[in-house]
């Protein structure tokens, strides 16, 4: 067909012709070798050779069809030398049917089933690798995690990203050049993908991700050198701190399974996340615990049919034996939940130094931050609750805490000031401390914009000391303010962090040293799902005391109880401790006088104790933490409710709170009385 | 004038760089397998060397890695065809600067030679 042999010579053709019919004999022979006496090495590679050259030759002059035939042949024939295919008949069969068409073709005739044969050799390698088709993994969070192996914390480190152009040939090859390319300018701590994957011929796809510890710093130059490279279409570098970096890639392993792309910029990310991971170990121990109670629920229900039967004395201690043993069970079922629910803080913790970073750059402070106790564990679902309150109580001490340099030599401390988060486990509860060596929280400040916002009037702010004061700075009313000023009152939104911090059962304190820092405490429960508690009665209804804050429980004897004008106080050893009767505060329908004595539970908050008093103590509860709907929520002094073992409903009472709000109502009255113990 | 030796076993490849280098002005020297690229080589010392993968008695690849190891300065553009990638990545792994793949492109191949050897 002399049209298809268009802008070659006789010359070119002739050489074309013989060429092809040599590879063509050469294929003939060692496709009918390979059928008679099985896979031989060298036969296989003077094949690939053959279908190599006819699918070189035939695409350099334009034959597609031919070049894509002898490029399937020799796809099949590499499979079967790599075993991932059999030279079976059929196998066989469409080669040698593909050599016939090609011969047909090198002579210039057309054959209409080329692309018939392409797609069954494709079909046939479909089949075949199908089985052998292993997939690939998460590569971003490969190349994150070479990263954590990689860095240390005060490197600087160039991101550098590259897109290779469109439609290029071998993009991993380019991938590789690129690569190499950034190995001779700095050390690569990370890659996606790296240059193993890319000689281990995963898809590269057009992008090249790398982080860069460059030898010299002239981004420029780098930036210069990565676009020698052929196929090279775009450079991008950035530099990025190792300590973020670090942040975002234990974030990403600790999210896992999110796609590579699409996890959120903005933080709102996995402190609160869905999914968990569960140490198997755990997940072993309560499938036995389950199995356990299982069968003593077994034995429980036999034990009710023998009872029915007879009602004898045995069966009644093997009763309460197997209740035993189902009690321990199910506390040791609970308590792995627990466990599980369990996250370090650390997933919460390595958001700040980005923010802390900023914000140093932001204003004209100079200070370090650091964080301590980052493995202590928490439950998941106090994590996003503290989220906000830490943001704002690191932001506070950056704010008002630390001075500018200049003030802080003048008052002769170091120019660096220091901002800690810090967090540890203390018997029942979790500690976690926002404290700085900053100015302090200025008292009189606070007393006077306390004045001013009509929180006090001027005759009670006379009476205020120091926890006083800084307990008003936990209230709404100074707190919801329309300005941020520059006074040293860190009252903005503390409020909502001391409501957000209760919700969950915790607790908040300040300790202040004026001129020289302040720490704020938080101190949270252990888990929310269930809570160590008093239960106690109050006109015939129980109500549940969570034992956090609970010091002590005693019996009211009449001699101890003294009246200060319209309030209560009560001398205990040397204290004076201000009396609150929880019948006034709920009221029951029930108009039960029990007669006999009360008692009196001793609350400890923010260092100041008070007593409730009670008609009765029934006992201390482990119980489950069921919240209450609106319009519930909003009962004073009540923060949840619970289901007692008899099955009736007891509100779980917001203790700390409570008290808070009685002793801030009170607080004159309770200062004049007290003033001498304390 | 810049030399360029073109090591194919097919001929009808040879004859097509010949044609499209000498048009430019470049002077092409070749060998048919890597046994004679190696000897032309050291006779010639040409300033770019086009070298084919698939080849009898010594592939591209070993060829390569010979020469670098004799004659480390020598440029080497390895041309291929597609599905040759991993053979391309050893190849790069093992100095040379580039690749061409086949089918012949000739606008690709003269970039490649500028780029090289100007």
């Amino acid at each position: 067909m002399a049209d298809r042999m268009d802008g070659l010579t006789a010359e070119e053709i002739a050489v074309f012709a013989a060429e092809a019919e040599e590879q063509l004999n050469a294929a003939e022979d060692m496709l009918l070798q390979l059928e008679s006496d099985g896979v031989d090495r060298q036969a296989i590679e003077r094949l690939l050779r053959a279908m190599h050259t006819l699918k070189g030759n035939a695409a350099s002059i334009g034959w597609e069809d031919m070049a894509r035939l002898a490029h399937a042949a020799e796809d099949a024939v590499i499979a079967v030398r790599d075993a991932r295919l059999q030279t079976t008949a059929s196998v066989m069969d469409v080669l040698l049917r593909s050599v016939d068409a090609m011969r047909a073709m090198a002579e210039g005739e057309q054959v209409a089933d080329a692309a018939q044969l392409v797609d069954e050799i494709a079909r046939t390698l479909q089949t075949a690798d199908a089985a052998g088709e292993e997939q690939g993994g998460g590569s971003g969070e490969a190349v994150l995690h070479q990263l954590t192996e990689a860095v240390g914390a005060e490197d600087e480190i160039l991101q550098v990203e590259v897109d290779l152009t469109d439609d290029i040939d071998m993009p991993a090859v380019r991938a590789l050049q690129v690569l190499m390319c950034c190995e001779s300018l700095g050390e690569i701590l990370a890659s996606d993908p790296t240059q193993k994957e890319v000689e281990e011929g995963r898809d590269v796809g057009g992008k090249i991700l790398c982080y860069l510890r460059a030898n010299s710093s002239a981004e420029d130059e780098i930036k210069r050198e990565i676009r020698t490279n052929s196929g090279v279409a775009r450079v991008s570098i950035q530099v990025q701190s190792a300590q973020r970096l670090l942040a975002e890639s234990a974030e990403a392993l600790h999210t896992g399974q999110d796609d590579d792309g699409s996890s959120d910029k903005d933080g709102k990310d996995s402190a609160g996340s869905r999914h968990i991971r569960v140490d198997v170990t755990i997940l072993d121990r309560l499938m036995n615990l389950a199995g356990e109670m299982v069968i003593n629920r077994n034995r429980l229900s036999n034990l009710a049919d023998d009872l029915a039967r007879n009602s004898f004395a045995d069966q009644v201690e093997q009763l309460q034996q197997t209740v035993e043993q189902l009690s321990r069970v199910t506390g040791e079922v609970q308590q792995n939940i627990m466990q599980m629910r369990l996250v370090p803080l650390d997933r919460l913790f390595r958001r700040y130094p980005r923010m802390m970073r900023d914000l140093q750059q932001s204003q004209d402070k100079e200070f370090d931050f650091e964080i301590r106790g980052g493995q202590t564990e928490i439950d998941r679902s106090l994590l996003e609750v503290i989220s906000d309150p830490l943001t704002h109580l690191l932001r506070n001490a950056v704010d008002h805490g630390i001075e500018p340099p200049e003030e802080r030599l003048s008052r002769g401390k170091k120019r660096r000031g220091s901002v800690v988060l810090s967090a540890s486990r203390r018997n029942n509860h979790i500690c976690i401390e926002v404290s700085d060596d900053g100015r302090g929280i200025d008292t009189d400040a606070v007393v006077r914009r306390a004045v001013q916002k009509d929180v006090i009037d001027a005759e009670q702010a006379k009476q205020l000391n120091e926890q006083d004061i800084i307990g008003l700075m936990f209230s709404s009313g100074f707190s919801t303010t329309d300005e941020v000023t520059e006074i040293s009152g860190r009252g903005v939104g503390l409020d909502v962090v001391r409501r957000e911090v209760e919700s969950v059962g915790g607790d908040i304190s300040v300790d202040n040293d004026r001129g020289q820092g302040a720490c704020f405490r938080l101190s949270l429960p252990l888990t929310v799902t269930s809570v160590k508690s008093l239960l106690v009665e109050i006109r015939g209804q129980t109500y549940v005391l969570p034992l956090g804050s609970v010091r002590e429980t005693l019996v009211r004897e009449p001699g101890q109880v003294q009246k200060a004008g319209e309030s209560r106080v009560l001398q205990l050893r040397s204290e004076l401790i201000r009396l609150f009767e929880l019948a006034d505060i709920f009221p029951s329908v029930r108009e039960v006088d029990r007669g006999g004595p009360n008692y009196v539970v001793i609350l400890e908050v923010d260092q100041r104790k008070i007593g409730f008093v009670v008609d009765d103590l029934i006992g201390e509860e482990e119980c489950v933490i069921k919240p209450l709907l609106s319009p519930l929520d909003d009962i004073r002094g009540v923060s949840s409710a619970t289901i007692l073992p008899d099955g009736d409903v007891a509100l779980i009472l917001d203790a700390s709170g409570l008290a808070k709000e009685l002793l801030q109502d009170d607080g004159r009255v309770a200062d004049e009385q007290s003033a001498g113990g304390r | 004038m810049s030399k360029v030796l073109v090591v194919d076993d097919a001929r009808f490849m040879r004859l097509r760089y010949r044609k499209l280098l000498t048009s430019e002005g470049y002077d092409v020297v070749e060998a048919e397998n890597g046994k004679e690229a190696l000897r032309v080589y050291e006779e010639e010392q040409p300033d770019l060397v086009f070298l084919d993968i698939t080849m009898p008695v010594m592939d591209g690849l070993e060829t390569l890695r010979e020469l670098k190891q004799r004659h480390d300065e020598a440029r080497v553009v390895m041309s291929s065809a597609l599905g040759q990638e991993r053979i391309i990545i050893s190849a790069i792994k093992a100095g040379a600067e580039d690749f061409v793949v086949k089918p012949f492109e000739p606008n690709k191949i003269l970039e490649t030679v500028q780029k090289y050897v100007g």
